[in-house]
């Protein structure tokens, strides 16, 4: 049995068999290598992979033929490999020569299963470090008795990294640049390494219990699979939606706050309101802090979204400037609010030698209350500062007298509102 | 390519003696009549003149940017379009001048194969 794959060769679609695809790709990776010195190389590729698919159609015996090993090294040897280009061609310099000997591949993290007592994981991670693969299992082995840490690392990474299938894959594992003879000299490996195999090892046991070891955790690792992806959909939508709904909150919060009727905010924050916006530096400050809250939740959507279609939305461009942005925001934010707050609490009257009160008006007309608040500038002789000598017990200074809103009614059937400094509601008028 | 040190030497001779020699048979061919690659292929092969077919397509590219041939593409009715290479002026201007140190080279390497094989 054999996977079968389609590719386009000199623009014509043919089916070809796994391994042959494998041997065709590696020959064409040594071509453009061999040629990449060349000023036209890629229309050179494109030339040879046209008479490649002439060739092939021309061994196409009906229209369900799969391409083969077979018809591939036919081709190939028609055509001939890189070396052969290199004894016939004047202009391939030596120095090509010698940059293909060190180019190598990026190395990725695969489990090598040719070279596997388990299943591959500490060879891998040995051709991936470049150190004996010995080491790697010394240390697996030995890391178990650290309350059993080696054992799930050893778990983790058999379900998370992928077996090196393909020559390509084996390839990348050890970040060796695939060349026809580099194959070559595998195969032959590899020969070798079948006849070792068949002689009768002490592993027998083992050897009986190891395939099911491996069904097991392959099952396994297609479930851990499955459950991260649903996990990973599952956070992305709740940073989407929750970013979302979050920036939709702080926006109407923001529009309530500065363009409706005041009255559905408290008192303390009605007049706080008011004093930020009749600054310049209080609505640098609510700006700045608007700016400075909305892009955290910008991130969350971006994260989010990033999570649900599998793909990373943010370019180094995006993020640095997102950062810097944020950064200057919160500044900003902080230092104009602390300076803005600073007055706003002078005005409220914290500040024990300037001292403000508040009148609350209230007018009972028909059905509703109308709350009338202004600030207003307190009288000097309004405001007790009797000396302790005199005899008589010293009246509380005036707090900050910004009440609640709430009202009681009275048994006449009018209300009273609540006034400073102990926010006591007022005498009910006499009947 | 052969395993032992004999023969290789006898391929690698051979292969000197045909670098920078190719462009003169195919700018020949071409110069005949406008050619597609894969007949210019089989005409070297049948004149013994090449080895491997990956050779022509280099070969073809870097005569192509001297200005010596020049192509158009071409429907093929079972498979990939393909180039159709014609000669340029300079080409034969190029052609000519090879045609003639052929001469030359034929002329003194044919005297020096008769001196020895009268020495023999």
């Amino acid at each position: 049995m054999k996977k079968v794959i389609n590719i386009t060769l000199g623009s014509v679609v043919f089916a070809i068999e796994q391994d042959a695809y494998d041997t065709l790709a590696v020959y064409l990776d040594s071509v453009k290598e061999r040629l990449q010195a060349h000023e036209d190389a890629s229309e050179i590729v494109a030339d040879i992979e046209g008479a490649l698919a002439e060739k092939f159609l021309a061994k196409k015996r009906n229209e369900k033929h799969a391409v083969t090993t077979a018809d591939v090294s036919i081709v190939v040897e028609e055509m001939g490999t890189p070396d052969d280009f290199a004894g016939e061609e004047p202009t391939v310099s030596e120095e090509v020569e010698a940059t293909k000997k060190q180019q190598s591949t990026k190395k990725r993290l695969y489990r090598d299963t040719d070279d596997a007592v388990i299943a591959g994981v500490a060879s891998g991670l040995a051709s991936y470090f470049d150190v004996d693969p010995v080491i790697v299992r010394i240390i697996f082995f030995v890391s178990i008795f650290f309350n059993g840490l080696g054992l799930f690392a050893y778990i983790v990474l058999w379900l998370v990294v992928p077996k090196a299938q393909t020559t390509t894959e084996k390839y990348a594992m050890r970040g060796e640049a695939v060349t026809l003879r580099e194959i070559t000299q595998r195969v032959k490996k590899n020969v070798e390494k079948v006849d070792t195999q068949n002689l009768p090892s002490a592993q027998s046991a083992w050897s009986g219990l190891r395939p099911v070891f491996v069904k097991l955790f392959a099952v396994l690792g297609i479930c851990v699979r499955a459950v991260l992806k649903i996990a990973q959909v599952l956070a992305g939508a709740v940073l989407l939606f929750g970013g979302a709904v979050a920036l939709a909150g702080l926006v109407s919060a923001y529009s309530i706050v500065l363009l409706s009727e005041k009255t559905l905010l408290p008192l303390e924050a009605q007049t706080a309101v008011d004093i930020m916006v009749s600054s310049t530096l209080g609505i640098v400050a609510m700006v700045a802090s608007f700016v400075m809250m909305t892009i955290p939740l910008l991130v969350a959507i971006l994260v989010g979204a990033s999570l649900l279609m599998k793909r990373n939305l943010f370019t180094a461009a995006k993020s640095i400037s997102l950062a810097v942005v944020w950064i200057v925001a919160a500044v900003l934010a902080v230092t104009a609010s602390t300076l803005q707050l600073e007055r706003v609490f002078q005005e409220l009257g914290i500040d024990e030698h300037n001292s403000e009160g508040y009148q609350i008006h209230i007018n009972v007309t028909d059905d509703y209350i109308d709350f009338d608040t202004q600030v207003l500038p307190v009288e000097d002789e309004l405001v007790p500062s009797l000396p302790p000598e005199a005899g008589v017990a010293p009246l509380p200074p005036v707090e900050p007298v910004a009440c609640t809103m709430d009202a009681k009614e009275c048994p006449d059937g009018s209300y009273v509102g609540r006034s400073g400094p102990n926010c006591a509601f007022a005498a009910c008028p006499e009947s | 390519m052969s395993d032992t040190t004999h023969s290789f030497n006898i391929e690698n001779a051979k292969s000197q003696m045909r670098k920078g020699f190719l462009e003169f048979p195919v700018l020949l061919i071409i110069g005949t009549s406008p050619t597609y690659a894969p007949d210019i292929l089989k005409q070297l092969k049948e004149a013994n003149l090449l080895v491997v077919e990956g050779t022509l397509y280099p070969l073809l590219s870097r005569m192509k940017r001297a200005d010596l041939v020049s192509y158009t593409w071409e429907e093929s009715k079972s498979g990939p379009p393909r180039k159709m290479y014609t000669i340029t002026k300079e080409g034969k201007d190029v052609l000519a001048h090879l045609e003639e140190s052929w001469r030359a080279l034929d002329t003194s390497v044919n005297t020096l194969i008769k001196q020895y094989e009268k020495g023999n």
